[in-house]
């Protein structure tokens, strides 16, 4: 599949941004549980010390209001002279800033504990009533300045004072203090005084719950009950050790809250992820975008280079990167243009000399057809006269030599010598310029090539299929020679068993063909000269000059072709 | 050693954004109550207005209601109260059981106490009380304490906020705040810039404060107050009268804050033989309307008193279908003053006193 880059660039960077913003939606969502945790433990320890502050506070003002009540001579009186009523009227239903302000029980003693005075609400149930069981059991837990004491089922944070009559002699202690267990209206005011958001507030004591706080539900739907149910929200637990051992206050996170959170931060997280995706897939597209705009401007920059030459010039664009790569391949192109005229001149000049050469060696050629020819004349006229003079002369001497003279044996082997040399002188003038050529045709000069008579003296069979050809001036020889050359290479290395030759025409060509079922041609070492010599360079040198088409096929021995055009309208 | 736990510094702007959203969910969440809580009471105020009867509540057993109440006074406000509400559950078709108590509204609270701890042995579903001092809140502040019974506080319209939500399953009542807004913007009117007036406060607690207070701020600069007393019976308020016009005779009204405090005034009027003096009545009661018609009162501001009846029936009636009912629910007022038509008098009595009837010698 073949993608334009603008297409690979997009998806590409499509990819690589959805994948960072897939792996920081995962990593971000699963961070969430930990952020909401420690954000809700903070929160949850914050709120803690605020509702031990307000706890403080709201003791701090029962403890003014209990000196105060504790101070008042009337009090005093009323304790020395045992009135329960006076001290009841006095505490409950007097106007005085002291009156069960904030308290909820009073109890007062006399030092001596035969007198103890319980002055409460009915409506408040502290457990037993006891006043005499109340005192000691106070006074046994009596330790520091507010004391939690069990009374029964409930639990009493309460403070003492001395009370002293008018001469400041003691003659009493007060108790007085609030009920800790059972108190929801208590937890709720220190828990909303806070303001703090919670699920629940607990007053434990020694593991145990005695005091819990819920605030007013907010409606919940089906899907937010499950989702709480399916979850477990944070406590956290301050010591509150300070009003005696093993009370605690247990704080309970506020789980719609954190419920709509964690459902805030997944909205805005795949809201966040959805708008990060769209942003990033038009920034790819107009990255992409740009960047084919640019890789096009470059293509069609190259094509005008390639067709209208150098001179097309880049136009420098807003990108840097790209205008260098312009630049750059201005100056390429510059450079090879040069090269390429450069080239253009070398190959004019090779081709020259090219030419200069073939010329040089069509005339060598030529004349070296002309010197043997002229060689091979040279030979059969004078060579061959006198030879034919000596056996004529031998001839004469012969017949004045007597029968029985031992030079008659001597002129004998002189006629044979001769006879030898003019075979030799035949053979050489033969394979300069074979007479036969000009006065027997083609036909006839290749059977007389001495060569044939070599292959078949060394056993291989030769096959000659020749017809009489009219062909153009000066073309036979080169044939003659190429068949020559042919043979002879056949002899030297083809190790063939059968030779065939065959010469004929068409109306457009002549065809000659040399096969033989030799050991072929070692491709690799076609035309070298170490092992070819000038052979088969020759042939190719003069299928060139006569303008023939040479073919060499190696398979099986070699199949030498050469196709030699007829121009009919010049014949 | 340091329980808190520890933040980690890279979830610091996570935090913040946290926060955000929690903002923005607090006050969506808040505003959302808001439209909750403001529906329910126009619901309520429409169920007050039905003249119709509803459709009967299914009980297997009679609905136990206690009633303590102050209501040793001269104002009929409560026992017309207990009237409306007995006609309304009647209409309702509601089987209830009343249990009453009476006392004195300031002096009586050992007793009021007593009564309550007497009605709570018998296990009523709600009782009716009031909260006109800091005992008596006290007392409600235990009781809030109990699953049962569900309270109704009488009298009072303004929800004690340091209750947060621990609170009575209602509020019902007259808004002093409102009732003394109407009579201050009257005596305004009435009387020209710079007149000298009194106050006679009805006890020392919320009920002075709330209309006798608000009263004196409202009217501000604009008249002199000469003098103002507390007091806690019509006699003491005769003679806080009779001292305040002593010490002040130019007073050309006294603001009374309950209908025995009025009353009180008019006895000193009476006595010292003045006319000239006006004075308010506040709730427009039995007693009230009579000396306006006698000319006595040259103002009434009336409770539309049977208001608050029905209201109490109409909310045990939503708690016993279990339907959501107001925080709180504020009757109506009508100012009756000399002069005014007086078939527009009888209307306003009429409606005003709808379970209870007219009440006018």
């Amino acid at each position: 599949m073949i993608l334009r880059f603008r297409t690979l660039t997009f998806l590409l960077f499509l990819i690589t941004l959805s994948g960072f913003l897939s792996v920081f939606a995962f990593n971000a969502y699963h961070a969430t549980e930990k952020v909401l945790k420690e954000e809700t433990l903070a929160s949850l320890s914050q709120s803690a010390g605020a509702i031990r502050h307000e706890l403080n506070t709201y003791l701090r003002l029962i403890d003014q209001e209990l000196h105060n009540l504790k101070s008042m001579p009337e009090l005093q009186v009323a304790m020395e002279e045992g009135g329960e009523i006076e001290l009841r009227q006095l505490i409950m239903e007097g106007e005085r800033p002291s009156s069960m302000q904030r308290y909820q029980f009073i109890i007062l003693s006399s030092l001596d504990s035969k007198q103890c005075y319980l002055i409460k609400s009915r409506l408040i149930n502290i457990g037993s009533e006891i006043c005499h069981d109340l005192y000691q059991s106070y006074t046994r837990v009596m330790t520091q300045e507010w004391n939690i004491y069990r009374n029964g089922p409930q639990v009493l944070l309460a403070k003492d004072y001395l009370v002293t009559n008018s001469e400041q002699k003691v003659i009493g202690r007060m108790i007085g203090g609030i009920k800790l267990s059972s108190n929801i209206l208590l937890l709720s005011q220190l828990v909303n005084r806070s303001v703090v958001d919670l699920d629940g507030a607990q007053l434990r004591l020694a593991g145990k719950s005695i005091n819990s706080y819920r605030p007013l539900g907010k409606a919940l739907t089906v899907n937010e009950k499950k989702w709480l149910e399916d979850n477990t929200l944070e406590k956290y637990t301050e010591d509150f050790g300070q009003f005696g051992a093993g009370l605690e206050l247990e704080l309970t996170a506020s789980q719609q809250d954190t419920r709509s959170l964690a459902i805030q931060f997944i909205k805005l997280l795949g809201s966040g992820a959805l708008i990060g995706l769209l942003v990033s897939a038009a920034v790819a597209f107009l990255l992409s975008l740009a960047l084919d705009k640019q890789l096009q401007k470059l293509i069609l920059y190259i094509r005008d280079l390639a067709n209208k030459g150098k001179d097309v010039g880049w136009d420098v664009g807003g990108i840097h990167e790209f205008n260098r790569i312009g630049e750059e391949i201005d100056l390429i192109v510059k450079e090879l243009f040069e090269r390429r005229f450069e080239l253009k001149d070398t190959n004019a000049k090779l081709e020259t000399t090219l030419q200069e050469k073939r010329t040089i060696l069509y005339q060598l050629i030529q004349s070296q057809e002309q010197e043997r020819s002229h060689l091979a004349q040279e030979l059969h006229d004078e060579l061959g006269q006198l030879l034919t003079a000596v056996r004529v002369e031998t001839v004469l001497l012969e017949h004045q030599i007597p029968l029985n003279s031992p030079s008659l044996g001597h002129s004998f082997k002189i006629k044979q010598l001769v006879s030898d040399m003019y075979s030799t002188v035949y053979d050489r003038i033969m394979s300069l310029r074979p007479v036969e050529l000009d006065t027997l045709g083609l036909s006839q000069s290749i059977q007389q090539i001495p060569t044939l008579n070599s292959l078949r003296q060394t056993g291989v069979k030769v096959a000659l299929d020749i017809d009489e050809i009219k062909m153009p001036p000066g073309t036979d020889i080169h044939l003659y020679r190429i068949i020559q050359e042919a043979l002879t290479n056949i002899m030297k290395h083809a190790l063939a068993t059968e030779v065939s030759i065959s010469l004929y025409s068409d109306d457009n060509q002549i065809l000659l063909s040399i096969i033989d079922n030799g050991q072929g041609l070692d491709e690799s070492q076609h035309y070298k000269k170490e092992h070819t010599g000038f052979g088969l360079l020759g042939i190719k040198e003069r299928c060139e000059y006569i303008g023939a088409k040479l073919s060499i096929l190696s398979d099986d021995g070699v199949s030498l072709r050469v196709a030699v055009p007829l121009d009919r309208n010049g014949d | 050693m340091d329980l808190k736990p520890e933040v980690s510094k890279g979830a610091g702007y996570k935090r913040g954004f946290i926060y955000l959203l929690f903002i923005c969910f607090m006050g969506l969440s808040a505003s959302a109550k808001a439209d909750v809580h403001e529906g329910a009471r126009n619901e309520f105020k429409y169920l007050i207005d039905q003249v119709y009867l509803l459709p009967v509540v299914k009980q297997k057993e009679e609905v136990k209601i206690a009633v303590v109440y102050p209501g040793l006074q001269a104002s009929d406000y409560w026992q017309r109260s207990l009237t409306a509400l007995r006609g309304r559950l009647d209409d309702l078709g509601i089987l209830y059981k009343l249990d009453i108590r009476f006392s004195q509204p300031h002096t009586q609270l050992d007793l009021q106490e007593a009564h309550i701890l007497e009605m709570l042995e018998h296990e009523p579903d709600y009782l009716v009380y009031t909260i006109n001092s800091l005992r008596q809140q006290r007392m409600v502040e235990a009781l809030l304490q109990r699953k049962e019974p569900k309270l109704i506080i009488q009298n009072l319209t303004r929800p004690i906020a340091d209750w947060y939500d621990i609170q009575p399953l209602i509020y019902i009542g007259f808004d002093h705040v409102e009732g003394a807004d109407k009579l201050a913007q009257y005596f305004k009117q009435r009387f020209s810039k710079g007149s000298e007036y009194g106050i006679i406060f009805w006890g020392k607690g919320v009920l002075s404060d709330q209309r006798g207070l608000t009263f004196e701020r409202n009217v501000g600069s604009y008249h002199k107050l000469k003098a103002s007393y507390y007091t806690q019976s019509r006699a003491q308020a005769k003679r806080s009268t009779l001292l305040m016009l002593k010490n002040s005779p130019g007073l050309k009204y006294i603001y009374a804050c309950s209908t025995d405090a009025a009353l009180g005034a008019v006895d000193a009027l009476k006595e010292l033989q003045r006319s000239d003096v006006a004075i308010n009545g506040w709730g427009g009661g039995r007693a009230e309307l009579d000396a306006f018609q006698e000319g006595l009162l040259d103002v009434v501001l009336m409770r539309v008193n049977d208001q608050n009846g029905i209201a109490m029936a109409e909310a045990i009636r939503l708690d016993m279908l279990d339907q959501p009912i107001p925080n709180v629910y504020a009757g109506d007022f009508r100012v009756l003053t000399q002069g005014m038509d007086v078939s527009l008098i009888n209307r306003y009595i009429k409606e005003a006193f709808i379970y209870s009837g007219d009440v006018r010698k």
